[in-house]
């Protein structure tokens, strides 16, 4: 666990309050990052982003998951419909923060909690339209893996945002369905590999996480916060957001106060004015290089 | 009949190379500004990320009185492999091979006295497997611990061969590992020139193995010149870099 | 330069997987023409000179200033005319090459073979390698277009390429597309025909070998009587669609032998094979294709039948009807053929029904009758009538139309002429696939030198015991040259003897992965012929370096026991050793030394202890349950070598041959028990499975109607109950049975150790738990292996084998596969020399019959060893006043009974009215009944239990009820005249 002594935290939230944070940001500006996809051809879409020193790569791989009792019972119902499945993969070498095992899986696992929250509901992918191969008996579930290669803080929101970008890399290939006499449902693949679906079109509604964080004075937050200003949050929002500037989730995680309903007023406005810009930069981005 | 021809009769194999060619390698280094060395390797389609932290003190008591401690961590992505896998640490017996192979590979050659009471960690990530895993974490880090400073008596350079239809082949792809073959890892000190590892899997006839070693020491060399290149243009990189930071 | 390639696949578990694949694109692949420098040199300084070592004599160059490129339908459809060597200078491209691969296995082997012959200057170009002719597949491109216009690219740069050494590059093509694609990007394409029409200057035997796929023949030679449609077969992707979801079953068809208008499919899917009646329902299907069949309601399901057909003879038949005299009970899944998955077809060995003036010039279309009973007769076309008519020709099949009876076909090779024992000969060995090509240079460049025995190095013998001071002899049959094995014996004191079973050391000349290794792999076991032996290993070895001859140092491999007079073994070695045999025996000469007690040097003694010892082993076998099978053997004796058989005798066993036979027994046990237990997976060892009892229910309820009590439980209680068949006032009766027990046996089999458990290793007929071949390795590959592996249990050799129970698997599949064949071409070689022994003769002999069918009944002749089957009717429209009794097996027509193990008395002759036509008649002549009409024709004896399933003399059919017919018809009108008169 990285520490901080007392002046650096001072400093910290003295830049911040005064609207000025160590590396010359504002409160309200991200960090450039890069995004880079399609690096991993073995799986059906991938994508890498780097946030300065933050550094996650996402693989997607489609799997066909068979419905096996459509009228079972309630949990293993909701377990079926799950059509994302998200790990999270922190390298020890990324963070020194990383070191201890058990703390690594505990924070993998919150991680993809965290993102399997966001993701899960119906309405982010169409489901029917993209993922569906036969109703009630067999979809598309999408393994989404996340490897963080390096952090300087922000991981979640670098998470999401290459979870979008890996998502509108994939490509499923059509299939056909053969049924046979006996109800047994066998598939074949189109011979061509370039016949395929994309889910371009279907990543319009998947918001990605605005994280803000509340450092020094109550009413002052910041978003994309780097690994040392992390050490110094009271309390932190995470915000999800959608193309339509819609708030898909909220989750206000543990921080050490409280905090004020007006803030997080505020605070939500200023997730959704900044989330809508990302996801467009990063729409334009990805449609100009395919 | 095998169904698959693995060499044509004109002497390509699956992927157009002939027997005695290398695939092509992409090679940066200093890749994660936060490690103390780093390397990025791809060979052909496997593509791996090392990092390389030390020599630091060592976190738990095991640290040797004389000399710095090698530890290595060997992890693959879930999506790495054709099939999605997803695997468990610790309980990976091919990882902690791996880890051990590295591990035993340069404690011989860092000079590991210079650093006593420390320890070197080695963190291999697999972003993508398509054959030669082994080699090809082995010559990555030798980058990596380059790119850290880390004094070494020479390269390691490592390369897989093996002997298909009764010809030997040099750096198997993922197809060609699947053929049944004897795979033999190689990995020696190019410019000593002793083999530091060399390990077998199945029987080969014993003039047939010797030309397989030799063909693997062959590969070894040529991974060699191509590292040393690599190393040579990034560190007169660095040093023009350092000038011109001087200069301004 | 390097890319990706990916496709999707399905995975056993049912997932979709994405599978990606690295593939490099180089610019060193040479164009293979001779003239080109700049290829050459860039590719001498890529390579080293190992690389070239790799591939050198294996490829051919180009040379001449016109070259052509083949599409991928031009080498499916035309390998027969490609085969030809004067078509040179021919680009394949490996798209071409992948896609025959993918769609015909044997003509992708076939051209193979030819693109080995450098004289031939077939070369192959890695075009999907290189970075010049490498194309990806565009958007919504089917892979067949994809492949055409990659072939189109590839021969637009080689025609760019050559273009500065003024070497003029063709596309040939036959489709209509590709050609015109082509002529707009400017190269110059032509069709095989215009090609070959071009070629046919110098060479006009080359039409006869175009196959002319798109030429439409119906109607030209339909008579409208038979105009048959056969329906539609269903395209490729709704058979795969229907294979998948059950609506069709896929499987091989395999024609009835009896009866060519019925067929059993095979399926995996399906318990019972799926029963296919009448040519409707075959549907074009040809013995061996990959079918898609569709069952029939469940009432329209048949049972086989159980008539002989008599004529493939299409054109004289007028209906297609299925002989309707299936039994109710034994109603068997029935089907109809919808689709072909994939063609089988291979050039087949026949002669041409022709009866018109075969001098005439011109085009003629003429009807091709194939050997194999089960394969359709072909049409061809000819321009040379007077060299194909009498001849023995190989013909191929083209295509078969939905509206046209008979496929089309064209000529291929002429063997020679029909009747003659050499074209004969031939067609037996391209009909049961025996290689017999002579041994290639690169075999006989591994021989050693013929003097090497006579320059033993002290390295040949380091591990080899020195046993040239031992009294080694050898037995065998007169005229031997490829001795095996030879024994020895020696009283060692306390009754103990120490008998050594020498075999001839062929593993130590015959290395593993040479050239000889290979083809000896391939042959797999020596052929005897009546008159010939094609042998595994070139005669230098198997009649010289490793035939054990008297008096000269042979290597061999020893398997060295300390047995007590009791038979007991109490100590047992195997060593590589070194031995000069003393005599060179028959087994004639060994009998006359045993029994003549007035010898007493050292080889006879030792023949007599060998012999007292022999048959105490045999008692201790016989004991043990081990059956003593027989099957109809007979020795055709020749006047001159070479010549026609002028008698026939049936082969004489000795004490000696069982002695012998003995020795080598225990010599295949200790072997297997020893490599089995240092092989336990992969060890190469030879069953008999236990017959299903199933099997024996026929005959013993035949046997027992005979009176005789006959259990078949244990190999034991066989054993006992065939000693106790014997007929007082018939000697043959015990013989009978035995043979006709072998029959309902399946035959031994190789098999890999590892893919059995220890309780299948057993060999029923021996009595044996465990058993390989040793004893032969000159003329069976098999104990080749069993060498190689002996040696490495015995710590001889240094060599490791390639040894996994899937490659002995593979292998004795192989193996088991060849021995079959090499069986088959045995007995048809007998048929065969029987024919010609018979030509002009008449004989009455003594006959037994042994099996009853509807129509006809199958009898053997003890006295020659052959069988043949005695007609009643044809079959079809007429019928029969006999009456057929299946479960007990009987024909009667009220006064006289046939039933199976009766004798009879036969007339055999050779019947020879039709040129094309002969074959060997049975009539029966005691009794004789007088409306019984007698046609008959052979069929080999029957060994091991196998029913041959190819075989000549059964497909040369009479013409006899025809004949018959008419005589009749012009006796009535005879009458007629008379009454009228």
């Amino acid at each position: 666990m990285q520490k901080i002594s007392n002046t650096e935290i001072y400093f910290i939230e003295n830049g911040i309050n005064s609207n000025l944070r160590a590396d010359g940001r504002s409160r309200n500006d991200y960090r450039h990052f890069s995004l880079e996809t399609g690096e991993i051809i073995h799986a059906s879409g991938s994508a890498r982003l780097k946030i300065s020193d933050t550094e996650v790569l996402v693989g997607v791989k489609a799997e066909i998951k068979e419905i096996k009792n459509a009228q079972s019972n309630n949990d293993k119902q909701q377990e079926d419909l799950k059509r994302f499945i998200f790990t999270v993969d922190c390298c020890q070498s990324a963070s020194s923060e990383f070191t201890e095992q058990k703390r690594l899986d505990q924070y993998n696992i919150e991680l993809a909690k965290q993102l399997e929250r966001l993701y899960s509901h119906p309405s982010v992918v169409d489901v029917d339209k993209y993922l569906t191969i036969v109703p009630g008996k067999f979809y598309w579930n999408l393994c989404i893996d996340a490897m963080v290669l390096d952090s300087d803080g922000n991981l979640l929101d670098a998470l999401s945002i290459a979870i979008r970008a890996a998502l509108y890399n994939t490509v499923l290939p059509k299939i056909k369905v053969i049924t046979s006499e006996y109800q047994e449902i066998t598939f074949e693949v189109s011979e061509d590999p370039e016949d395929v679906i994309s889910l371009k079109d279907a990543i319009e509604n998947v918001p990605i996480f605005i994280t803000l964080n509340q450092i020094g004075s109550q009413s002052s937050f910041i978003i994309d916060s780097t690994l040392q200003e992390e050490l110094c949050i009271n309390s932190k929002l995470c915000i999800g957001i959608n193309q339509k500037s819609m708030i898909c989730s909220i989750q206000k995680s543990s921080g050490m106060e409280g905090l004020e309903p007006q803030t997080i007023i505020q605070m939500i406005k200023s997730a959704k004015q900044i989330g809508v810009q990302i996801i467009s930069t990063m729409d334009k981005a990805l449609k100009l290089n395919p | 009949m095998s169904k698959l021809s693995y060499i044509s009769p004109d002497g390509l194999r699956v992927d157009g190379r002939r027997s005695n060619e290398i695939r092509r390698l992409n090679i940066k280094m200093g890749v994660s500004n936060r490690a103390d060395g780093s390397a990025y390797y791809e060979q052909g389609n496997t593509k791996i990320l090392v990092t390389v932290y030390g020599p630091r003190e060592s976190v738990n008591s095991k640290s040797l009185y004389d000399r710095a401690v090698v530890k290595c961590e060997f992890s693959m992505s879930s999506f790495s492999t054709t099939e999605r896998k997803q695997r468990q640490k610790g309980t990976d017996r091919q990882a902690t091979e791996i880890q051990n192979l590295i591990k035993q590979a340069f404690e011989s050659t860092v000079h590991v006295q210079l650093y006593p009471r420390s320890q070197i960690d080695i963190f291999v990530q697999v972003l993508q497997s398509d054959g030669g895993l082994k080699s090809a974490s082995i010559n990555a880090c030798t980058l990596a611990l380059i790119d850290a400073g880390i004094s070494m008596k020479d390269f390691v350079c490592a390369c897989n061969t093996s002997c298909i239809d009764g010809i030997p082949v040099l750096d198997l792809n993922n197809i060609e590992e699947r053929s049944g073959g004897p795979d033999l890892l190689l990995s020696i000190n190019p410019q000593l020139g002793g083999v530091i590892s060399l390990n077998m899997d199945s029987k080969v006839q014993q003039d047939l193995f010797e030309s397989v070693l030799d063909l693997g020491v062959k590969g070894c060399q040529k991974i060699f010149t191509i590292l040393s290149d690599q190393v040579k243009r990034y560190s007169t990189e660095l040093m023009s870099n350092q000038q011109q930071l001087q200069q301004s | 330069m390097q890319l990706n390639k990916f496709y999707y696949r399905t995975t056993k578990k049912g997932n979709v997987i994405k599978v990606v694949n690295e593939i490099y694109l180089r610019d060193d692949i040479p164009c293979g023409h001779e003239q080109c420098e700049i290829c050459l040199s860039k590719y001498k300084e890529r390579t080293n000179s190992e690389d070239r070592a790799i591939s050198s004599g294996e490829i051919s160059s180009m040379s001449a200033n016109q070259i052509y490129i083949l599409d991928t339908n031009v080498i499916l459809h035309q390998i027969d005319l490609l085969e030809d060597p004067s078509l040179k200078n021919i680009v394949i491209l490996s798209t071409v090459l992948n896609e025959v691969k993918s769609q015909n296995r044997s003509i992708y082997n076939r051209i193979k073979e030819v693109i080995k012959d450098i004289s031939r200057q077939f070369y192959v170009y890695a075009n999907e390698y290189s970075q010049y002719t490498s194309i990806t597949r565009e958007n919504g491109e089917s892979p067949n277009d994809r492949n055409d216009r990659a072939i189109r690219i590839a021969t637009d740069w080689y025609r760019s390429h050559l273009h500065k050494y003024q070497v003029k590059v063709f596309l040939i093509t036959n489709d209509k597309d590709n050609l015109l694609k082509s002529k707009s990007l400017g190269i110059d394409g032509k069709t095989i025909q215009e090609l070959v029409f071009e070629l046919s200057s110098e060479n006009p035997s080359l039409v006869d070998k175009l196959s002319d796929p798109n030429e439409d023949h119906s109607g030209e030679l339909e008579d409208s009587k038979s105009k048959i449609q056969y329906a539609e077969h269903r395209p490729m992707n709704i058979l795969t669609e229907d294979i998948k979801n059950g609506k069709v079953y896929q499987g091989i068809i395999r024609i009835n032998m009896n009866n060519y208008k019925e067929g059993n499919v095979q399926c995996h899917s399906i318990e019972k094979d799926i029963l296919v009646q009448g040519l409707e329902n075959l549907n074009r299907s040809v013995d061996g294709d990959v079918v898609a069949v569709e069952l029939l309601p469940e009432i329209e399901w048949q049972a086989p039948s159980t008539v002989i057909l008599l004529e493939n003879d299409g054109v004289e038949e007028d209906d297609d009807a299925v002989v309707k005299d299936s039994l109710v009970s034994k109603k068997q899944p029935t089907g109809k053929i919808v689709g072909i998955v994939k063609r089988n077809w291979k050039p087949y060995c026949g002669a041409v029904d022709f009866r018109g003036d075969a001098t005439s010039q011109g085009l003629h279309f003429l009807t091709f009758v194939p050997i194999d009973k089960r394969i359709p007769r072909i049409r061809i076309k000819s321009r040379q009538v007077s060299n194909i008519v009498g001849k023995r020709i190989v013909v191929a099949i083209d295509q078969w139309d939905r509206n046209s009876k008979f496929p089309t076909g064209h000529f291929v090779k002429d063997l020679g002429p029909l009747g003659d024992k050499e074209t004969e000969s031939k067609v037996l060995l391209l009909q049961f696939d025996i290689p017999h090509h002579p041994f290639g240079a690169s075999v006989m460049k591994c021989l050693p030198k013929p003097d090497i025995m006579d320059r033993v190095t002290p390295s040949d013998m380091v591990g080899r015991k020195d046993l040239r001071k031992e009294c080694v002899f050898s037995v065998d049959p007169p005229g031997c040259t490829d001795i095996d094995d030879a024994l020895h014996i020696k009283q060692i004191g306390n009754g103990l003897f120490e008998v050594g079973v020498h075999i001839a050391d062929v593993s130590h000349f015959v290395l593993e992965g040479t050239a000889i290794d290979d083809e000896a792999k391939s042959r797999s076991t020596s052929v005897y012929l009546v008159d010939r032996r094609i042998d595994m290993l070139p005669g230098e070895l198997s009649g010289n370096l490793c035939s054990l001859m008297s008096n000269v140092d042979r290597f061999s491999f020893s398997c060295i026991w300390k047995i007590t007079d009791q038979g007991e073994v109490v100590d047992v070695e195997y060593t590589k050793s070194i031995i000069r045999s003393v005599a060179s025996l028959t087994y004639e000469q060994a009998q006359i030394r045993i029994d003549d007690k007035t010898q007493n040097d050292q080889v006879s003694t030792n023949l007599r202890h060998l012999n007292r010892l022999a048959k105490v082993l045999r008692k201790q076998r016989m004991d043990r349950g081990a059956l003593s099978l027989a099957s109809p053997q007979v020795k055709f004796k020749t006047e001159e070598h070479g010549g026609d058989p002028s008698d026939v005798e049936i082969y004489q066993l000795r004490e000696t041959n069982a002695m012998i036979e003995e020795f080598m027994l225990l010599a295949n046990i200790w072997v297997a028990k020893k490599i089995h237990k240092h092989f336990p997976g992969c060890a190469l060892l030879r069953r008999h499975p236990t017959p299903k009892k199933s099997g024996f229910d026929l005959l013993t309820q035949l046997i027992e109607n005979k009176g005789f009590k006959f259990s078949t439980a244990s190999s034991k209680e066989l054993a006992e109950s065939l000693d106790g068949c014997v007929l007082e006032n018939d000697s043959y009766f015990n013989t009978l049975c035995r043979i006709m027990t072998t029959r309902c046996m399946s035959p031994a089999v190789y098999f890999s150790s590892g893919s059995l458990p220890y309780e299948d290793f057993r060999h029923y007929g021996l009595a044996t738990d465990i058993y390989t071949h040793f004893t032969s390795p000159i003329r069976r590959y098999p104990d080749i292996i069993v060498h190689r592996l002996l040696a490495n249990a015995i710590g001889m050799q240094s060599v490791s084998l390639n040894l996994e129970n899937k490659t002995i698997t593979l292998m004795s599949e192989n193996m088991n596969f060849r021995h079959k064949m090499a069986q088959y071409a045995g007995r048809g070689s007998t048929q065969l020399h029987t024919l010609i022994f018979f030509k002009g003769k008449k004989c009455l002999e003594d006959a037994y019959i042994i099996r009853v069918k509807a129509n006809a009944f199958v009898v053997l002749v003890p006295r020659y060893g052959f069988e043949g089957t005695v007609y009643l009717s044809d079959g079809h429209n007429q019928v029969s006043s006999f009456n057929y009794n299946h479960d007990n097996q009987t024909l009667s027509n009220g006064s006289h009974t046939f039933s199976v193990f009766d004798k009879i008395k036969v007339e055999i002759y050779v019947d020879d009215s039709i040129a094309h036509d002969q074959k060997l008649k049975i009539n029966c002549i005691e009794p004789n009944i007088k409306d019984m009409l007698l046609i008959s024709n052979t069929t080999p004896s029957q060994v091991d239990g196998i029913t041959p399933t190819q075989n000549i003399q059964k497909l040369i059919k009479s013409k006899q009820e025809k004949v018959r017919k008419l005589t009749d018809h012009t006796e009535q009108t005879k009458k007629k005249i008379k009454t009228t008169k």
